[in-house]
């Protein structure tokens, strides 16, 4: 199930009320704020004082989430993984990795396969799939075989699967593809092998996925010491580090805010979700019919498909550990720019979950009221606030003044409001220079072929004076974009996000 | 390492809470222009908002020191005075006038007032009559001839007209019959207009039958009896500042002791204008709240003035045109 058109009857209607939710709290919180700055203008200003206060906590409240993930990221990347794995029995554990592309370069693919080529692990338990799709045309596909050419002998398997184009009830994009290429690598490795589901560790990653040497003796370390391993995904955080200082800063800060948030999550265990590059055991994934074909936000949806699918009983167990990815970059600074659009946008798509969350919960008795009530929540305000928080710290904060008349205008607390405003903001930027240092200490090493590094060091710092401008465009508008086109059925399609590399 | 613990992340969500009722209604209380008294109780105040178009000019309220406005932002707020006082603000710069106003503060108000502060030297630039010019011979040496200033005759003509604000032309035709034949004189006049948004205001004022109506962003002044009077135009908006202390007027009279004999308004400003009586030329604050601020510009007799482009003030003193802006 994807949107209300696949329900019939009452169920259609609910789902359908369902999809105009998000987009209702948003609009109708920026109307409110509207209709409050004229009818009520010191109403209005109370609110927007009291939202600068909120704003501040909240940024306090997270930032400690963000420093104690940065301290175990940390620690996890300097760990010997390989000596924490050593009391556990773990030869019989297989990596299953799902490489799905479209038609990407030939050296991004080359960059992951060698990644994984190099993993610290024993090469033959490691199969790799590389999920192509037949409407990428010839080409995309030879470049495939030319990879399998030169890893299939160093891996214990290498299969290029072929989406095929058109198939009833798929929709072109990475679910679709990445559920087909594990039902086809479970017919044509897992089964001829006799290898039991559970042994089975699936990675579903991108085309510009890179893994750190251990990041399979940590996913395999984390996979056998959970409490419940057949009801976990394992979730890694997204670092994209692998075109970082080719990246306008834009592109820089747009990824970075990206990765601390997920890092902000990962501290936040119960309210966890799966993003982007994920792990989790073939054996439920099977159970529960792979990855949903059908909609863009496939790595997220995965996680509420398996809540569902055993009774709430699912959860992810965050690795605090990196993988490697690309920041947006095209050859043209503007094409840059509508790419982060565009893949902010698809991300913020992910609120096309909330209706399946919803109505999941309404139909499923068996999942605790307290765990339907926290999820609904969670979700509910994570995707009204990413559309509509910046806008009313940065932007709407003005209304009561411009639209408050002169009686409002000759208060005190028409001329206090910009001023208080100001200044909690601006103590509120305080915590950009926690994010620059984080930022920093995650940096990749500098390329030689950057010609004034201490000029690239600069701008790493001062890119974040971008934050409250690149919030705006490339979190609010989409989400605010996302949110009504799926009030308004104007659903979204799934888009490849460019990858370019300066070689 | 492991994350987070629920405890401690619960623990720094309630601790953020508690901080949160306790700082946000402070903040909103005093952003409303609530303090805290000697007594422990809380009072309302009031503010004062003080507005020059000069520069780095030092402001006192009673006497005492409270800042020097900055380069770019010339805007002083003073908070926490007490309601229902009268407090005296004054403005210096050197080598400017004085700006003093007692102006009274009303509680969770802010009082508004804008500071008239013009230099106590202005420069003046003489537009003759003729102008010198040099001319080169070809076998002689360089010699130096008089011609007309076009600029002066410029001048001449700007002064020459006296066609008002609302001033329209019209063309009216009449037709006779000459001997039999029509024949049409055409003849223009000169009629006053006011626009559609000015029309009621204009209607219940007599405005029509007034002498040198000027208008500028609402604000409508008139010559009568040799006074000069002033009125908030736009019916449906709230009067300005000037208008109001404790209640708001809607007519204003600017008492003049001898007969005003032009009026034009002050470059960029809606409240201030350039008064020419036979002491000679002045700007004259309109805010009526306390005394009135007046400041010398040319303090002679027999002047006439004119205002170009909307900034350069031009005096004629009967033989030569002067120019100053400031």
């Amino acid at each position: 199930m994807a949107r209300a058109s696949d329900l019939e009857g009452r169920d259609r209607t609910l789902y359908r009320a369902l999809e105009c939710l998000p987009g209702a709290l948003a609009w109708g919180t920026i109307g409110s704020i509207i209709l409050l700055s004229f009818f009520a203008p010191v109403w209005g200003a109370f609110f927007v004082i009291a939202f600068d206060v909120y704003w501040i906590l909240r940024s306090i409240y997270f930032s400690a989430h963000l420093r104690h993930n940065w301290r175990r990221l940390r620690y996890n990347m300097r760990l010997d993984w390989k000596e924490k794995l050593k009391p556990l029995p773990h030869s019989h554990l297989a990596h299953l990795v799902l490489l799905p592309f479209f038609d990407e370069d030939e050296n991004i693919m080359e960059t992951s396969l060698l990644s994984l080529a190099q993993a610290d692990y024993d090469p033959k338990k490691i199969f790799v799939v590389l999920g192509a799709e037949e409407r990428a045309g010839d080409a995309a596909l030879a470049r495939a075989r030319r990879m399998e050419e030169r890893f299939h002998t160093v891996f214990g398997a290498f299969l290029v699967t072929i989406h095929p184009r058109d198939l009833p009830g798929d929709i072109p994009g990475k679910g679709s593809n990445i559920a087909y290429a594990a039902e086809e690598a479970r017919r044509h490795i897992l089964d001829p092998r006799a290898i039991p589901y559970e042994n089975v560790l699936v990675s579903a990653f991108d085309i510009d996925s890179v893994i750190l040497p251990q990041y399979f003796l940590c996913l395999s370390w984390h996979f056998l010491t959970a409490p419940e391993p057949m009801r976990s995904s394992f979730q890694p955080v997204p670092l994209y580090n692998n075109n970082l200082w080719d990246a306008p800063v834009l592109s820089r800060v747009a990824a970075l805010m990206s990765t601390f948030w997920q890092m902000i999550q990962q501290e936040r265990v119960e309210k966890l979700a799966t993003f982007s590059s994920h792990s989790l055991c073939f054996k439920p994934l099977h159970e529960a019919g792979y990855w949903q074909r059908n909609v863009v936000s496939e790595d997220s949806r995965i996680f509420w498909n398996l809540l569902f699918a055993f009774d709430g009983d699912w959860r992810v167990v965050p690795l605090s550990y990196p993988i490697l990815m690309d920041a947006n970059l095209a050859p043209t600074f503007w094409n840059t720019l509508k790419n982060i659009y565009k893949q902010h946008r698809r991300w913020m798509w992910g609120v096309e979950n909330i209706p399946y969350i919803l109505f999941g919960f309404i139909k499923n008795a068996r999942i605790p009221r307290k765990k339907k009530w926290m999820y609904a929540t969670t979700q509910i305000e994570g995707f009204w606030s990413l559309a509509t928080n910046p806008l009313i710290i940065l932007c709407l904060g003005w209304l009561p003044i411009i639209l408050g008349g002169a009686e409002f205008r000759d208060t005190v607390l028409s001329y206090n409001l910009p001023r208080i405003t100001r200044d909690l903001m601006t103590f509120s930027l305080v915590g950009l220079i926690l994010l620059a240092v984080i930022a920093i200490s995650l940096a990749p090493h500098m390329h030689a072929r950057i010609k004034r590094p201490r000029l690239a060091w600069a701008l790493m710092i001062l890119q974040w004076i971008l934050v409250p401008i690149s919030i705006v465009i490339f979190t609010t508008i989409p989400g605010l974009e996302a949110q009504t086109r799926l009030m308004t059925k104007r659903y979204l399609g799934f888009w490849v996000t460019e990858k370019h590399r300066i070689s | 390492m492991q994350p987070l613990s629920y405890k401690n992340r619960r623990f720094l969500l309630m601790g953020l809470t508690l901080l949160f009722l306790v700082v946000a209604p402070l903040i909103m209380g005093y952003a409303a222009g609530y303090r805290l008294s000697d007594t422990l109780s809380f009072i309302e105040t009031g503010g004062m908002y003080v507005h020059a178009d000069v520069p780095s000019v030092r402001v006192y309220l009673d006497g005492e020191f409270i800042e020097t406005s900055g380069t770019f932002l010339r805007n002083t707020l003073i908070q926490d005075l007490l309601p229902g006082k009268r407090y005296l603000v004054s403005v210096e710069k050197e080598g400017y006038h004085s700006w003093r106003k007692e102006l009274l503060v009303l509680p969770n108000l802010v009082t508004e007032g804008r500071v008239l502060m013009l230099p106590t030297r202005l420069t003046w630039r003489e537009i003759a009559p003729t102008s010198t010019i040099e001319t080169t011979g070809s076998a002689r040496e360089n010699a130096t001839s008089s011609v007309p200033n076009p600029e002066f005759r410029a001048m001449k003509e700007l002064f020459a007209d006296s066609k008002e604000q609302f001033a329209v032309e019209v063309a009216t035709t009449t037709v006779i019959l000459r001997g039999g034949k029509r024949v049409a004189t055409t003849t223009t006049i000169i009629e006053t207009v006011f626009p559609d948004w000015l029309s009621n205001f204009a209607s219940s004022t007599n405005l029509m039958a007034q002498e040198m109506v000027r208008e500028r962003d609402g604000m409508v002044l008139w010559l009568k009896d040799g006074d000069l009077h002033a009125a908030w135009a736009r019916e449906r908006e709230q009067p300005p500042y000037i208008f109001c202390e404790e209640i708001c007027t809607k007519e204003m009279i600017i008492d003049w002791n001898e007969p005003i004999l032009r009026y034009e308004w002050y470059p960029n400003r809606s409240d201030v204008v350039l008064v020419l009586s036979e002491r000679g030329l002045y700007a004259l604050e309109l805010d009526g709240r306390s005394t009135r601020n007046l400041q010398p510009i040319l303090p002679e007799t027999g002047l006439d003035f004119r205002i170009i482009d909307g900034e350069r003030v031009v005096v004629f003193d009967g033989t030569v045109y002067k120019e100053t802006s400031w």
